[in-house]
Formats: C-alpha cells, sequence, structure tokens
C-alpha cells in the first residue's frame, strides 16, 4: 500500500508538471486579440456572435490572404491578422523553442548545416566565385518575362506607414537586443 | 560703365566658384558610389568564401530577372547583381552597391514567385536604404577617432574590408533596420506587381522552424523575431494594400516549381 501511495504521488506530481508544461506552451504558441472584435463567418464575410474581449489568446488554424481563421476555446471564425498580436506573448518561435530544448525536443537532427557567423568571419575571400557572379548578364526580356507570369505593375503612389517611435522602441527589446538609440551596442568598435 | 562691368566682374566670379561646388559635389557623389561598389565587392567575395555559388544559368536568369524588375521599383540606381549559394542555411545577404545573394536552403522553403519577390525586395531595401554601408562608413569613423589620421584604413584595403564585412554580416543590423526592410520591401514587390500578402507567408514560414535548427541559427541571431516581424508588418496597414487577382498568381505557379524542383 505505501507503495502504491507514493506511485500515485509521483504520478501526480509528473502528471501536474506535463501538465502545466504543455499547458504553458500552448499559450506560449497562441496569438493574442490586440482589440475587442466581432469573429467573422469567412474573410470579409460578416460578423457573428458576441464579441472577443482584447488580450484573449487565440490559435491561428488557417491564413488566407490578410484574414486568418482562430480558434478560441472551441468557437471559429475569422479576423483580420492584423487584429492579432503574434509576439506579446513570447518573442516567438526562437524563445520558445529555446526553451523546450530544455525537455530533449531536439527535432533538427538531419544533416542539414547552417551557416554560422564563425563561416562568415573566418573564410577567406573568393575572388573566382564573384567574378563568375560579374560576368552573367541578365536577358534583356524582363517585359516578356513578367507578361507571361501576369506581373502587373501597379500604377500610383504605395507606401506602408513608418511605425511609432514608442512601437519601435518597444520593438527593439527581442533576441538581438539592439536598437536604434543604442548604437554602441553594436559593437562599432570591436573590430 | 566702370560699375557695370564690375558688377560682370563680380557675377562671373559668383557663378566660377558655384560651378566649382557644384561640380565638387557630383565629382563627391561619383566617387562615394565608387567606394559603395567596392564595399560591395569585399563583402560579397568574403560571403563566396564561406558559401558556393550555384553556377545555374537558368536560376541565374530567373531570379535576376525577378530581381531587376524589382530594383526598377525602388528608385535605386545600382549595376544590381543576384546570386544563388548552395547552403542549407535559411538566409540572404544584400551588399552595398548591389550585390544581393540568397541560400538554396530559402529558395526550397519558399512556395510561390511572389514569396521570392518578397525576399529579394527585401535585401534589395537593405541596399536602396545603405544600411550595411552605413555601419562600414561608422567604423571608419571609429578607426578615425583611435587611430592617428595618417594609418587610417584606406579604401584600397580591401582584405581589411572584406574581414569587417564578414563581422558585420555575422552580426547584423539594428532591429530597426530589418523592420524597415520588410516594410519598404513589401511598398517595392506590390509597386512591381506582386503580393503583398506573400510577405505575411514567408515570415509565417520563418516562425514555423525552430530556434534550434541549425539552418536558422544565423537569420534567427542576425533578425528580429519572426513573430515582430509580422506584428511591424500588420501594424504598417499592409492589409490596406490591393492584392493581384487569383489567375494572374496561378500564371507564374509552374515556372516557380520548376525552378525551385532544379536547385
Amino acid at each position: 500500500m505505501p507503495l502504491r501511495n507514493s506511485e500515485t504521488l509521483w504520478r501526480i506530481i509528473v502528471g501536474s508538471f506535463l501538465f502545466l508544461l504543455f499547458g504553458f506552451c500552448e499559450l506560449a504558441r497562441g496569438q493574442v486579440v490586440k482589440e475587442e472584435i466581432r469573429l467573422f463567418d469567412k474573410p470579409s464575410g460578416v460578423p457573428q456572435g458576441a464579441s472577443v474581449p482584447s488580450g484573449t489568446v487565440t490559435k491561428v488554424i488557417e491564413r488566407q490572404g490578410f484574414w486568418v481563421r482562430v480558434d478560441i476555446n472551441g468557437r471559429t471564425g475569422w479576423i483580420k491578422a492584423s487584429g492579432l498580436s503574434f509576439s506579446s506573448v513570447n518573442a516567438g518561435p526562437t524563445a520558445i523553442d529555446t526553451g523546450r530544448l530544455g525537455t530533449g525536443n531536439i527535432v533538427s537532427t538531419s544533416a542539414a548545416r547552417g551557416l554560422s557567423a564563425k563561416d562568415l568571419v573566418s573564410g577567406q575571400p573568393n575572388t573566382e566565385e564573384l567574378a563568375w557572379l560579374e560576368s552573367r548578364s541578365i536577358s534583356n526580356d524582363i517585359q516578356a518575362f513578367l507578361a507571361s507570369g501576369g506581373v502587373v505593375a501597379v500604377a500610383g503612389r504605395i507606401q506602408l506607414a513608418a511605425p511609432r517611435t514608442a512601437a519601435a522602441a518597444t520593438a527593439g527589446q527581442g533576441s538581438s537586443g539592439d536598437s536604434k538609440n543604442a548604437p554602441k551596442k553594436k559593437n562599432d568598435d570591436d573590430w | 560703365m566702370p560699375q557695370k562691368r564690375k558688377m560682370m566682374m563680380i557675377g562671373k566670379h559668383i557663378f566660377g566658384w558655384v560651378f566649382m561646388w557644384i561640380s565638387l559635389a557630383f565629382t563627391h557623389v561619383a566617387m562615394s558610389q565608387t567606394d559603395e561598389e567596392k564595399v560591395g565587392r569585399a563583402a560579397a567575395s568574403q560571403v563566396l568564401g564561406a558559401v558556393p555559388l550555384i553556377r545555374s544559368e537558368s536560376a541565374h536568369q530567373y531570379v535576376g530577372l525577378i530581381g531587376t524588375a524589382l530594383a526598377a521599383n525602388s528608385g535605386a540606381n545600382y549595376k544590381w547583381r543576384f546570386g544563388v549559394f548552395r547552403s542549407d542555411a535559411v538566409n540572404a545577404f544584400a551588399m552595398p552597391g548591389g550585390y544581393i545573394l540568397l541560400s538554396s536552403g530559402l529558395l526550397k522553403l519558399l512556395d510561390s514567385e511572389d514569396e521570392l519577390a518578397f525576399v529579394i525586395a527585401h535585401e534589395i531595401a537593405h541596399v536602396q536604404r545603405r544600411h550595411h554601408y552605413q555601419v562600414v562608413l561608422r567604423q571608419r569613423l571609429a578607426d578615425q577617432a583611435s587611430k592617428n589620421l595618417s594609418s587610417l584604413v584606406q579604401d584600397s584595403d580591401t582584405a581589411k574590408l572584406a574581414q569587417v564585412s564578414g563581422q558585420i554580416y555575422a552580426r547584423g543590423l539594428d532591429k530597426s533596420a530589418e523592420f524597415e526592410a520588410d516594410r519598404l520591401g513589401v511598398e517595392i514587390m506590390t509597386r512591381s506587381g506582386y503580393d503583398p500578402a506573400a510577405a505575411i507567408a514567408v515570415l509565417e514560414k520563418m516562425q514555423s522552424l525552430k530556434g534550434n535548427d541549425p539552418r536558422v541559427e544565423l537569420l534567427f541571431s542576425t533578425h528580429p523575431s519572426p513573430a515582430e516581424r509580422l506584428d511591424s508588418l500588420l501594424q504598417s496597414k499592409i492589409d490596406e494594400l490591393a492584392r493581384p487577382s487569383p489567375d494572374l498568381l496561378r500564371k507564374r505557379e509552374n515556372r516557380f516549381k520548376q525552378f525551385r524542383s532544379a536547385l
């Protein structure tokens, strides 16, 4: 009996730990509703049901253009992707996955090899490769290429809104830790 | 009429000075352009010392045609060169003066010509805004401050330039420069006729890659997280841009698939 009790206790402890761990990962993977919003029946469709309060964590199921279908506690519907914050819960997959490394979930066991910072710094310049690149010329049939691919230039002014300074400053708090206001952090004088 | 002659003399004098300063300004612009190209060549040769080019004429033409069309809508006047290097790494590099290098690992991750257009347009935006070149210029100023004027790093010191470039690409730019390149890249691709929503698709794909995957280690250490980049683009009202019709998008499906499968 004492053995069975301690086994049960261990099961509860491990189970709770796993529940918390996966619960946290699920939360970390979610996207957050920025402002109170109503779900639509389809992209550019009509709103339906009660509104979803800001701060609600959602799960994106699919995306069509600038619209995403989200799951909020089993209730699904479409909202504009701009209504969600992708980075407010965590710093993106990098942070989540680094955290997961501790659980031994190392997925990149393939032979894939990256290009490291060391490769770029310690390599010797290859002027022969550069010469090959410079010796190539691009075909003059650009118009024919664009026409055959249905690539039609858009007339008129196209300009996206630049971020507000405050937003840019907030955005500068992440992985590489650099911001416009702290050029010294780039170690400008260490090379 | 000595007064009139005197006025004419002064006028000629002023004209001469103005002409001289304008000429000097033009010479300065021409020279800095040359220096930018020199820095770009050194940087490109340094990267190509680490990874080999894919010497495929068809791949080079395909990327080059898209790149040239995009560059024409960027407003930046360079002798553009677009290359693909063989590497599993998911990454791309923009060098001062118009050299752009894309990894085969990145291209294999993409699913459409429009996604490729975003990747190239992002790099074009780096060149257009002189993001890397400005880092080199800042470094020269730092050298000036720390060394005797006579022992400055000269423009002709290509070995030093290449070494410095390798360090810049290993370290990455400010986050603000990456967000700006995303935004300008979307503007360039949309103006050219490509689908701005493809930019969202590219960042989604990057987001789906694990941070411990060796293919993206350098990309993730030198760029803001894909989630932050998504938020930044979505804040910029990207969703108000018009998209090409599905009929037009279908027209370029096959040629992209052919290009990707040949890599």
